[in-house]
């Protein structure tokens, strides 16, 4: 379950919200958003297009006003300056000047950061090669396919040393192996001890690396957790043999039981359940041949939760 | 801010357009010079083609103030606008910069460009004519001060647009507002030849509106040789017309244009800092 602790308690969370909102005149983009995400996490926040995954992220960075709500980045304020010296950031509409060279670009952003002239040099070039860009630095922008471009900007999120880092659908552009190389490169910072804050509408994109996600549906969170709590056991698929019609219905209090031949289903069933279940079974008499818990896979869940369409 | 204010000349060194217009200007120069090559071979030297080539050098000075005007116009558009509308500001605005700095640093890029832009030409105009016909205004400095600081108002103009309007918009109202106070200046003229009131005053008005053109004449005041102001004021005239003025601007107009500028300035700012992105 998500903790819901009082905005005031301190424990110094990579990001913390509370009742976060912004409309833009009468369309409300996102309702409420209460939140916390540890440091060190890579947090998920998933929704179809136009949830209001955007809107958050440009609440986060201070790029928007919220219309109402607050809430804490890396324990300062709103759109301070001073959290921003620590946060990476790739836009989900990304450009860079097209007529600065890939080195270029960086550098000066290494300069935003108030970095040596020797750092900015170091850092733009060791991004560039993260990304896979080593061999482009010295061309201008403008001549960069958008995929190429989106690589820019991963290297842009990755100046400085952040302590966390924004990503609006980072794989947009990317081929396989870029998203790949994505993959590659959060893991890689979660290693650095950096939070990840990913925007996606692709859910096996979070599935792959999220240790936590939140599902936004039209401006509300429709679901929040762990990976493992959002996809907990929705029912088990038993082979039994000989089992009683009052065996049978007894097995209501775990589930919804049905029956066909020897193949049993209970349907809603938890997973700390089944070992009782299945003793529930024997001591019917009914002979038990297989066990198989169901899991919804990310898809079915998604779909589920924003079944009300 | 100084990062902000280097990627602004930078950018702007580095596109056509800015090329493009010192090729302009540099046309006007030479054609000039050749102009002022045909008044010399037809008049000789002497004093009177440098009477001549005085009033011709205020002509072309008008000219060139509306190529500066023009130039300052468009670059600080462009400057701003694009980089918000396109998400280049995106990445920079989530940066530790304050959007106070944003803007202090792009009109500081500009305003150095502009400067740099103006000095180079305008003082290469002046060269020109001294090289062909011996004649130097009497304050080409103090001339050249303030058509600079005429583009930079513009500039400023033209930035505080820019923070919400297009680039092209934005480029176009402020050259509008431009011709406006240099109409402005001739209304008032005319106005002072009919004995029109009326006039007189829409002509002043609007030059405090849009200082601009009480800027030009500023500058044009420092060109008018002492010949042309003993007889203009033996005359009894001090109108003021674009093409000769006989009295120099007042420290009250100076102070208004230097609270003009800041007050679009601080348009500006505040315009960038409630925008979103
Ligand atoms: N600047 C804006 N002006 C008006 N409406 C906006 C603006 N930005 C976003 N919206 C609206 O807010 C909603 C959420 O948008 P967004 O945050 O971009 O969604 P997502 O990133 O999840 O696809 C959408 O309905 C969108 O049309
Ligand atoms: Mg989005």
């Amino acid at each position: 379950m998500p903790e819901r602790l009082s905005f005031m308690d301190y424990e110094d969370p990579a990001i913390r919200t509370e009742s976060l909102s912004k409309r833009y005149g009468r369309k409300a983009a996102l309702s409420d958003l209460t939140m916390t995400v540890p440091r060190g996490e890579v947090f998920g926040f998933l929704g179809p297009n136009g949830a209001g995954k955007t809107t958050a992220v440009k609440l986060l960075l201070g790029l928007a006003r919220p219309t109402a709500g607050e809430g804490l980045v890396l324990g300062e304020p709103l759109g301070a300056v001073s959290a921003r010296q620590h946060i990476g950031y790739l836009p989900e509409l990304f450009r860079y000047q097209d007529w600065l060279t890939a080195q270029e670009v960086l550098e000066a952003h290494g300069a935003l950061l108030h970095l040596s002239r020797a750092a900015r040099r170091t850092e733009a070039e060791s991004a560039l090669s993260v990304v896979g860009l080593a061999d482009r630095a010295k061309d201008r922008v403008g001549a960069f396919s958008k995929g190429m471009q989106q690589r820019l900007g991963l290297a842009v999120a990755l100046i400085g040393s952040p302590q966390m880092v924004v990503l609006d659908e980072p794989t947009s552009a990317l081929d396989p192996v870029g998203r790949h190389d994505v993959r590659e490169i959060i893991r890689h910072l979660k290693q650095r001890g950096a939070t990840i804050f990913l925007n996606s509408h692709l859910l096996s994109e979070v599935e792959l690396v999220c240790d936590r996600v939140a599902v936004l549906d039209r401006g509300r969170v429709a679901a929040e957790g762990s990976l493992e709590e959002l996809l907990a056991a929705t029912g088990a698929q038993i082979e039994v043999e000989g089992l009683t019609a009052e065996a049978l219905s007894d097995l209501r209090r775990f589930g919804e039981p049905r029956l066909r031949g020897t193949a049993l289903e209970v349907e809603g069933i938890r997973r700390v359940e089944v070992p009782e279940l299945v003793a529930a079974l024997c001591a019917s008499g009914a002979r038990v041949y297989a066990v198989e818990l169901r899991r919804a896979t990310l898809e079915e869940r998604f779909l589920g939760l924003l079944g009300g369409h | 801010m100084r990062a902000i204010a280097l990627l602004t000349l930078r950018e702007m060194l580095r596109r056509r357009t800015t090329v493009a217009i010192a090729l302009a200007v540099l046309l006007v120069v030479s054609l000039s010079g050749w102009a002022f090559h045909a008044l010399v071979s037809s008049l000789g030297p002497g004093g009177e083609a440098k009477l001549f080539a005085s009033e011709q050098l205020v002509f072309v000075m008008l000219v060139f103030s509306g190529i500066l005007a023009l130039a300052a116009s468009f670059l600080s558009a462009a400057a701003v606008a694009p980089e918000l509308e396109s998400g280049v500001a995106l990445s920079l605005l989530a940066r530790p910069l304050t959007r106070l700095r944003y803007i202090l640093g792009k009109w500081i890029g500009l305003a150095a460009l502009i400067t740099g832009f103006s000095l180079v030409t305008g003082g290469a105009e002046f060269l020109t004519v001294f090289g062909v016909v011996g004649y130097t205004p009497p304050h080409p400095a103090l001339a050249l001060l303030a058509l600079t600081a005429e583009a930079i108002l513009l500039m400023t103009l033209s930035l505080f647009l820019s923070t919400r309007l297009p680039t092209i918009t934005s480029a176009i109202i402020s050259m509008v507002l431009f011709f406006l106070a240099w109409m402005a200046g001739v209304a008032g003229t005319i106005g002072n030849e009919l004995h029109s009131g009326t006039l007189v005053r829409i002509g002043e008005v609007a030059q405090l509106v849009v200082p601009t053109n009480g800027l030009w004449q500023a500058a044009e005041y420092f060109l008018e040789p002492s010949s042309v102001l003993v007889l203009g004021q033996s005359l009894g005239r001090t109108a003021e017309n674009p093409f000769i003025v006989l009295v120099p601007q007042t420290a009250a107009f100076y102070g208004w244009a230097v609270l003009w500028l800041l007050a679009f300035l601080l348009l500006s700012i505040w315009s960038m800092r409630r925008r979103e992105l």
